[in-house]
């Protein structure tokens, strides 16, 4: 079977959570026997312009046999379309030159939606499935379902409210935004879905649920065999591990901290890149809940991370927190705090509220609701027991394997009848 | 405000108890242009009235003239019975495009006003704008940008004539694609001052390796509105059965494209044929069309007159898209000459021609449907709405329009009342007050 993924990005190009996971799969694909492995990741040529070679575009990912580099010079980031002449002919012929039997489709950001009706004209039986890696489809203020306007998660993505957060845009280009998903995700024959939660958002969005089946993001441990997790002296060590961005939460967890240091020293250490890309008001919240920093109130910007490091990041804390008020789709911080036998406490937004139970593998929130937080960091500080029985009870998030294996069920049950090809071949 | 070609727009104000005299003369360089008399048109202006007392007489003006053989020239002197009012030494010269619409936009202080104040003074500059709007229409030019036919004939053509912005097209075009290739339609679109053309082109093309659809796209040197537009698309059609189309006009999101075929592939016979519209949200729009009259009055003055209107059979009900009954709907326009949104039109190419294309002397856009359509029936044609057809009408809403479109609005509603007043298919002020 030759399987193709088309991802966001590749991990060499710029790391991101979509990226991995579809280079993971791609590798773990690639070493399964009959199974022949092809990768493209489209980017932004004009951000990384040392990928692109001029005329061509589709090139090589050097060293990497099988992977592919697509990038392109032009996207239109609202209805996710690219329309390019030379990249369609490059496409067209890399599709009818590979042959796969699966397209697998991570994104639609500089991939274009139309790359996913191309490929079902050139290759009518190919099956196609598609990642949702976020909300993306959904809303358009960066596929997070968030109102910064409000600071509260977008519960009602009618166009007329996706219109509060862009007024310059109508509803009626809204509803057009919409529809061209909807039109693109009619050539797809089946989703995959990292959680619940997202996929209770897509169904209600209009995608049927028989087509969406829920996938785990596989998770690689890098916890050597017989390790055994260690914790600070006074159990009072938080660690936050994500963006620096607003939905990230990490002035909720400030807060919170600042609360709690006025009766007990605690520490938190901030592992997050991006900073950036933070708005200008977020950090001026974050400077301002700083300003009162008492003496028994450590932090420190420790910077961003890696997956390389991030195990051994996380063993520098006792306890990984979660405070994003975004519905996260899935959070692979999760997978890696279990990986290293960190107790999670993550706010109930999204797919975290999936995983985290409540005092069975961690503690939950309300999203932004620093004064619960407060009270579980004080639960936590010093609670030895607590934490040994958490760290027990942990376990680990599903393997690439088994991931893998689920993505293959996914594709067997993917019936492409002839009567389906003639009828796009007729229409071509 | 002076083009380069003569066109002269007089703004201003003056105490008429002790100005009688309006002769205007104007000094181009070295050469003076003797104007005679030409039309003031007066309104009543508060400011000026309370620095000069008179409360009664309308003491501001619009005037638009035309200087003939003038040669370009920076100094600028405007003469008004013999007195020097303006002058200007480092003087820009507009071309006719540019004059058109800025002298359009600062007739918006008139535009703005209520209609039965300013009817008589918009029936009376008409005729100025529209010998400028037709000389700028006179010089403009389509130049043939793209180009992908794949059928040697076409049954019928899509006109599609986009202003401005086109970023509905594809997604437009992916809607109908499907149906084009089935029922041979060709695609003309007609862009007026289209923005960003050289990207539109580009993506056509990607466009047209996916959808291998007929498609035609002609550009226009400026902005020739609505009907020259759709004219000139007109022109250059192949097929015998012309489809209107705005290019905001979709169908349902649900539609199996039996819509957008029926809707292509039926022969209208002799008869123009419309469509039921919807918002986007789904509630109807359009189901027809009437002209009726308001009467308009201004005390000052003591003038009452009657002034068009068009109203959609339609606006205002909860009649959904998917809802299968449209016998209430239909009840209004029942057995009525009624008139069809050119947001999407179906003629013959034939009876099109017979009826002299969409008028021209509407200046940009609005009320030339309106027109077309009563001249087709007063020419003994027939106006079908066909209510199988349903599509979805992207309408633009909650914009403020800019100054210089509130202004041909208002020229071209005076123009077609002037027009069409006493046309026996106005529907009288009684029977409006129910009609919906």
């Amino acid at each position: 079977m030759k399987y193709l993924t088309v991802a966001l990005y590749h991990p060499r190009v710029l790391r991101g959570g979509a990226q991995y996971v579809a280079k993971d799969l791609h590798d773990t694909a690639a070493k399964t026997p009959g199974v022949d492995a092809v990768l493209l990741a489209c980017i932004d040529g004009n951000m990384f312009p040392q990928y692109g070679k001029v005329g061509a575009s589709i090139t090589s990912l050097p060293d990497s046999p099988n992977e592919f580099i697509m990038a392109g010079q032009r996207f239109d980031d609202f209805y996710h379309v690219v329309y390019d002449k030379r990249r369609n002919k490059a496409l067209t012929r890399f599709l009818l030159d590979q042959k796969p039997d699966v397209i697998h489709f991570h994104h639609s950001l500089w991939v274009g939606l139309e790359f996913i009706e191309l490929a079902r004209k050139v290759l009518p039986n190919v099956k196609i499935i598609y990642t949702l890696h976020e909300y993306m489809a959904i809303c358009h203020s960066r596929g997070q379902l968030f109102r910064y306007g409000e600071s509260s998660i977008c519960l009602d993505s009618s166009p007329d409210q996706c219109n509060k957060c862009f007024p310059g845009i109508s509803s009626d280009d809204f509803y057009l935004r919409r529809r061209t998903f909807q039109r693109a995700f009619r050539f797809v024959d089946h989703f995959v879905s990292p959680s619940e939660y997202l996929k209770s958002r897509f169904v209600e969005w209009g995608i049927d649920a028989e087509k969406i089946t829920v996938i785990h993001n596989g998770h690689q441990p890098s916890r050597p065999k017989g390790w055994q997790p260690t914790h600070s002296n006074d159990l009072n060590v938080f660690g936050f591990f994500g963006q620096f961005v607003d939905a990230k939460g990490i002035d909720v967890l400030l807060k919170a901290a600042a609360l709690v240091s006025q009766e007990t020293p605690v520490e938190i250490k901030i592992f997050g890149g991006n900073k950036q890309y933070a708005s200008a008001d977020y950090i001026g919240r974050i400077d301002h809940i700083l300003s009162g920093n008492t003496e028994n109130l450590k932090i420190t910007e420790v910077g961003s991370y890696s997956r390389n490091n991030v195990f051994d990041l996380m063993s520098t804390v006792d306890w990984v927190v979660v405070p994003s008020v975004w519905p996260e789709t899935f959070g692979l911080v999760v997978s890696e705090a279990w990986d290293a036998k960190r107790p999670v406490i993550a706010s109930r937004a999204g797919g975290l509220s999936e995983r985290i139970k409540d005092g069975t593998n961690g503690f939950s929130f309300l999203p932004g609701s620093d004064l619960q937080l407060s009270s579980i960091l004080k639960n936590c500080i010093g609670n030895f027991d607590l934490w040994r029985t958490l760290v027990d009870k942990m376990k680990d998030e599903v393997t690439l394997d088994i991931a893998w294996k689920q993505h293959l069920q996914v594709v067997k049950g993917i019936r492409r009848t002839a009567g389906q090809a003639d009828q796009l071949v007729e229409s071509k | 405000m002076l083009s380069d070609q003569g066109d002269v727009y007089l703004a201003g104000w003056a105490d008429r108890r002790v100005i009688d005299n309006f002769r205007v003369s104007i000094e181009i360089g070295y050469m003076r242009h003797e104007l005679g008399e030409p039309e003031f048109y007066w309104y009543h202006r508060s400011d000026v009235a309370e620095v000069i007392g008179d409360t009664e007489c309308p003491s501001g003006f619009i005037c638009v003239a035309k200087a003939q053989s003038v040669i370009p020239h920076s100094k600028l002197r405007v003469y008004v019975g013999g007195y020097l009012v303006y002058q200007e030494n480092a003087l820009r010269l507009k071309s006719p495009s540019k004059f058109l619409n800025e002298a359009l936009g600062a007739c918006a202080v008139l535009a703005d006003r209520p209609i039965g104040s300013t009817l008589p003074q918009a029936q009376g500059l008409y005729p100025a704008f529209a010998g400028v709007w037709r000389r700028v229409l006179d010089k403009m030019t389509f130049l043939n940008a793209f180009s992908h036919q794949k059928m040697e004939k076409a049954k019928q053509s899509v006109i599609i004539t986009i202003y401005r912005r086109a970023d509905m097209l594809l997604i437009q075009l992916s809607a109908l694609a499907k149906e084009l290739i089935e029922t041979g339609t060709e695609v003309i679109v007609v862009g007026n001052d289209l923005q960003g053309a050289d990207m539109l082109i580009e993506q056509l093309g990607a466009f047209c390796q996916i959808h291998p659809i007929d498609l035609s796209v002609w550009l226009c040197s400026g902005n020739s509105g609505f009907s020259a537009g759709n004219n000139f698309g007109a022109s250059k059609a192949r097929g015998e059965i012309l489809v209107f189309m705005n290019p905001d006009i979709f169908p349902h999101e649900h539609d199996d494209g039996s819509t957008a075929k029926n809707f292509f592939a039926k022969d209208p016979g002799n008869a123009l044929h419309g469509a039921l519209l919807y918002y986007g949200d789904g509630l109807l729009m359009h189901s027809g069309m009437y002209t009726t009259s308001d009467v308009v009055i201004d005390a000052a003055s003591g003038y009452r007159n009657e002034v068009l209107r068009v109203e959609h059979f339609g606006k205002g009900l909860s009649h959904h898209i998917d809802d299968l009954d449209t016998s209430a709907v239909l009840q209004a326009v029942h057995d009525r000459k009624i008139l069809v949104s050119a947001a999407l039109w179906k003629i013959r190419n034939s009876v099109f021609q017979k009826v002299g294309g969409l008028p021209e002397d509407y200046i940009f856009a609005y009320y030339e449907d309106a027109d077309f359509c009563l001249q087709l029936l007063n020419g003994g044609y027939d106006i079908v709405l066909d209510s199988t057809s349903r599509w979805l009408h992207m309408e633009g809403v909650g914009k403020e329009m800019a100054p210089a479109v509130r202004s041909f609005m208002w020229l071209n509603r005076a123009h077609y009342t002037q027009r069409y007043c006493n046309d026996k298919l106005v529907v009288d002020a009684e029977t409006d007050l129910t009609l919906i």
